[in-house]
């Protein structure tokens, strides 16, 4: 434990800083001599100072003695007393006795203050000390005898007062002296620390930022300077070493940075090449296999590294199949050469089978000397699928009834079928090489143009052209003209198949004749159509007149001559009035029909459907209640309509409701449903039904089913009809007899939406 | 090598034992010194006390070199008079020295007592001066009194409280060519006569 603390604390002054040690040394040395001289001057002044004391007391006691001769042998008191009374100078003598021969005590003398008792005079040592006291006994001699016995008592504080002033003086020099000694060397220090320090920072900057262009500060001409002189020599020296050393290894990895470059460069170039390549050594054993070759001979190249190449595959040849001798064996018959082996196939380690081209050569060393031999072939089975597709294609081409001509980007045919040949009387041989203006008509040929087209990438939609024969026949032709390309994608011609197609554009412009002879009496038929129909609302409006004249005068007849018709006559005239009434329905019916047709109208506007059926169930009020019917309706939307429609519309089929009812009272619903963009409206009824053989007949003008018996006059449905088809929609019945008939109509989704009528009003 | 070694331990161990034998020996020897050093037992009396003044003002005193005998010549205390020591004082100067010479100590009863360092005048005596006058160059002459300094004497013994004490006549000392030393002086009174 002592000792672990020691040397750490050893270690930890090992560790302290060059000019921290040297002060301590300082400081130490100087606290040592301090101490010592102290002690020594302490202990050499305590002991000469006891033996000076010792002697002066010793003479004084002499003296005393000797002075007190007299007293002693008269035997005087008093005289001895004022011998000792002396000793009142020497304030440490505390006690001073003086006894005769006998031994009785003849004076004393005790210090002011003190009394103690007179020592013990049978004492023998002439000094004597106990504690703080020194005790003296002396002899009094008289002619050298004893006459008597002085005892002293002396007090031994002077001695100690001086030793404790001594130690005073001794640790107020040491400590005065410290302070100065660590003064002075915390100066000293520095001029020896100051410097080696900076030669550490230095030296430790240096290794830090292995910058060797740093040099040392000198401070001074000593040992230091020449150290630092010395180290910056040195440094100097692993400076150019360095440098140098820099140099050589950057000059070093450049070449290795390009070796390995090289090398790279080479295995990449190897590892991308299209073809297999494969290097052995002379043994035959693989050092070398490309991916293609790994690929071509399905096997990694970890199997395929150290492995014979015999073991690896076989070659044989492609007709024969016989065994083609081994490329290193022949290599090694004929190292001049770089075989080439063609018409061969290779047969890879799982039998797959596949033609190749192949070269083989040796790989020679630095002397000339056969190291082994690379070998490169390529699988040209794809070559030979490419030859046969173009055999295809060209012989597809060859039989096709149509021309097809190939050109280079100059306009100079190169291919020229047999369709050509067909077609345009020119061979192929004689085509081949020459220009397209042989077949085109003096200064019409737009093939030039064409192919710049092409050249500059544009795309040739089918066009008709003109073509001249070799026999001089001109020919309308349809012209196909695309851009031919290489493999590497670029246009190097353009192929132009050209259909003859003279009787098309024969059939063609027949065809446009009849057309336009359809289109003609198309419009006679529609000007006809026209005609009769403002023949009708004419004929229906105008009629009406008449009519209503016919009416009024046969009413006015039996009104005024009541008595001179006779009853047979009023029945006649009743007829009259009937049936101009009748007509009158018609025609206006047949007006209504009219209008709905061509007519000029208002304009559409939103009408609220639910408005409409409302008006409607007040125009039919009277059958309604004399039938009991019962009307209802879903919510009804807004459309864009004429509203005149479609009260019609309604009427009709609810006026048809009622009137062929059963014999329960009518139920009458109208309801609406969506699908997809069209609205469906049903008006479903519990009436008398109709049979399905009449469902397409109804809705024929003025078809009837009921005859007479129920008034009408048989134009309603196909107002409805003709009401629904002219907003685009359909309109049907689904019923049975005895259950109830459902006229279903359908219409597109020509809701009125608030914000399509605002747009129309503000465009 | 193991021999020298040896001989070295056993050498230095042979060392030891001297030393601690030594320091062993030396305290009761000294405590025994102590013990043999003559101490009458009880108080002593005046002229034992006095006795032992007259051979300590030797040892303080310096007799002038051409009056001084002969080194074979005894250190003579005269007592002139009664002798009032006794045997005190021979047993005083027993064995002692005075002035590097043996002490001899002779009595007599009147005048004229010659060869003396030392005179010591009893009290009882009479015409001290006279007697003082006679004495020659180089003799301390010690009495009982202040008025023996008066009459000349140069030491006198007096009674301070019961204890001895001594006065000394300094002029009487010069003309004698007696050099008394300054501790002497110390435990004095000095009169100058």
């Amino acid at each position: 434990m002592n000792g672990r603390t020691r040397i750490s604390e050893i270690g930890r002054f090992r560790r302290l800083p060059l000019q921290r040690k040297l002060m301590v040394v300082i400081m130490a040395t100087t606290a040592a001599a301090l101490v010592l001289s102290g002690i020594s001057i302490l202990i050499f002044d305590s002991v000469l100072f006891r033996g000076y004391l010792e002697r002066d007391l010793s003479t004084l006691a002499d003296i005393t003695a000797d002075n007190s001769t007299a007293a002693l042998s008269f035997e005087d008191p008093h005289a001895a007393s004022e011998t000792l009374g002396a000793l009142r100078a020497r304030t440490h003598v505390v006690t001073a006795c003086i006894y005769r021969r006998n031994g009785s005590v003849l004076a004393t003398y005790h210090r002011a203050g003190t009394s103690s008792a007179c020592p013990d005079n049978e004492v023998i040592q002439t000094i004597h000390i106990t504690g703080a006291d020194m005790t003296l006994v002396r002899p009094i001699m008289l002619n050298n005898r004893r006459i008597g016995t002085l005892t002293m008592l002396y007090d031994l504080r002077e001695l100690y007062d001086r030793l404790r002033l001594y130690g005073a003086t001794v640790l107020f020099l040491l400590l005065s002296s410290s302070l100065l000694a660590l003064m002075l060397s915390s100066r000293l220090s520095a001029i020896i620390a100051t410097p080696i320090s900076q030669l550490v920072q230095t030296t430790t900057a240096i290794s830090e930022t292995k910058d060797y262009s740093v040099r040392a500060a000198k401070f001074s001409a000593d040992e230091l300077g020449v150290l630092v002189d010395t180290f910056n020599d040195m440094l100097a020296g692993i400076q150019t070493r360095d440098n140098e050393l820099r140099e050589a290894l950057l000059t070093r990895e450049q070449a290795l940075e390009d070796a390995q470059n090289a090398r790279d460069f080479l295995r990449t170039t190897l590892t991308s090449i299209g073809d297999a390549v494969i290097s052995t050594d002379v043994d035959g054993c693989v050092v070398f296999a490309n991916r293609v070759a790994q690929g071509l001979l399905r096997l990694p190249e970890s199997e395929l590294t150290g492995r014979r190449l015999d073991d690896v595959f076989s070659l044989i040849h492609e007709f024969d199949r016989k065994p083609v001798e081994s490329p290193l064996s022949k290599v090694l018959r004929e190292p001049d050469h770089v075989t080439s082996l063609t018409d061969t196939v290779l047969i890879a380690g799982d039998g797959t089978e596949m033609p190749i081209d192949n070269s083989v050569a040796p790989i020679r060393g630095d002397g000339g000397s056969i190291h082994g031999m690379v070998l490169v072939f390529r699988d040209t089975s794809a070559r030979r699928r490419a030859i046969e597709t173009s055999r295809l294609l060209a012989s597809i081409v060859e039989s096709s009834g149509d021309a097809i001509i190939g050109y280079d980007l100059n306009g100079r045919i190169t291919s020229w079928n047999s369709g050509a040949e067909n077609m345009f009387g020119y061979c192929a041989v004689e085509m081949t090489g020459s220009s397209t203006s042989a077949i085109a008509l003096a200064g019409q040929d737009e093939m030039p143009g064409v192919l710049q087209r092409i050249c500059r990438g544009e795309r040739i939609d089918q066009y008709q052209g003109v073509r001249r024969t070799k026999a001089g026949k001109v020919m309308d032709v349809s012209v196909t003209v695309s851009p031919i390309y290489d493999a590497l994608g670029r246009i190097v011609g353009a192929s132009q198949i050209a259909r003859d197609t003279t009787e098309q554009v024969r059939a063609a412009s027949r065809l446009a004749e009849l057309n336009a002879d359809l289109q003609r009496s198309n419009e006679r038929l529609a000007r006809s159509n026209e005609d009769l129909e403002r023949f009708a609302f004419i004929a229906s409006h105008d009629l009406q007149e008449p009519l209503r004249m016919i009416t009024l005068y046969s009413q006015l007849l039996v009104k005024q001559y009541p008595a001179e018709l006779a009853d047979q006559a009023e029945a006649c005239i009743s007829n009259i009035v009937g049936g101009t009434k009748r007509m009158r329905e018609l025609l206006a019916d047949l007006l209504a029909f009219t209008e709905i047709g061509g007519r000029p109208e208002d304009p559409p506007k939103p009408v609220d459907l639910n408005l409409v059926v409302q008006k409607v169930k007040e125009n039919l009020k009277a059958s309604i209640e004399e039938t009991g019917a019962e009307v209802t309706a879903d919510p009804l939307p807004v459309l864009v309509v004429n509203d005149s429609h479609f009260v019609s519309l309604f009427q009709n089929l609810i006026g048809n409701a009622l009137k062929y009812r059963s014999g329960n009272a009518p139920r009458i619903h109208i309801s609406l449903s969506e699908t997809g963009a069209q609205l469906r409206f049903a008006v479903a009824d519990n009436g008398s039904g109709i049979a399905p053989q009449y469902h397409d007949k109804i809705f024929v003008a003025f078809k009837r089913l009921h005859g007479k018996s129920i008034p009408g006059t048989g134009i309603g449905l196909a107002i409805c009809q003709r009401v629904v088809q002219r907003y685009g929609g359909r309109i049907w019945v689904e019923s049975q007899v005895g259950q109830g008939s459902t006229f279903i109509f359908t219409l597109p989704d020509i809701r009125y939406a608030e914000g399509a009528v605002n747009d129309r009003r503000t465009s | 090598m193991a021999q020298p070694l040896c001989t070295a331990t056993v050498s230095r161990r042979a060392l030891q034992r001297l030393l601690l034998a030594a320091a062993a020996c030396s305290l009761p020897c000294a405590l025994l010194g102590a013990q043999l050093a003559p101490l009458p037992a009880g108080q002593p009396t005046e002229y034992q006390v006095k006795a032992a003044f007259l051979l300590n003002f030797t040892k303080f005193i310096e007799w002038p070199v051409s009056d001084q005998p002969a080194s074979s010549a005894p250190f003579t205390i005269c007592i002139l008079g009664e002798d009032p020591f006794g045997p005190a004082l021979d047993q005083i100067i027993e064995g002692e020295t005075a002035n590097g010479q043996r002490i001899a100590v002779q009595r007599s009863r009147r005048e004229p007592v010659k060869n003396c360092q030392l005179l010591y005048v009893d009290k009882a005596e009479r015409g001290i001066p006279e007697i003082l006058t006679n004495v020659g160059r180089g003799v301390l002459t010690v009495g009982e009194g202040e008025n023996f300094l008066r009459e000349g004497g140069m030491i006198a013994f007096v009674l301070e409280n019961r204890r001895v004490r001594f006065n000394i006549n300094l002029p009487a000392a010069r003309n004698a060519s007696l050099k008394f030393s300054s501790k002497l002086l110390n435990v004095a009174k000095v009169v100058e006569q």
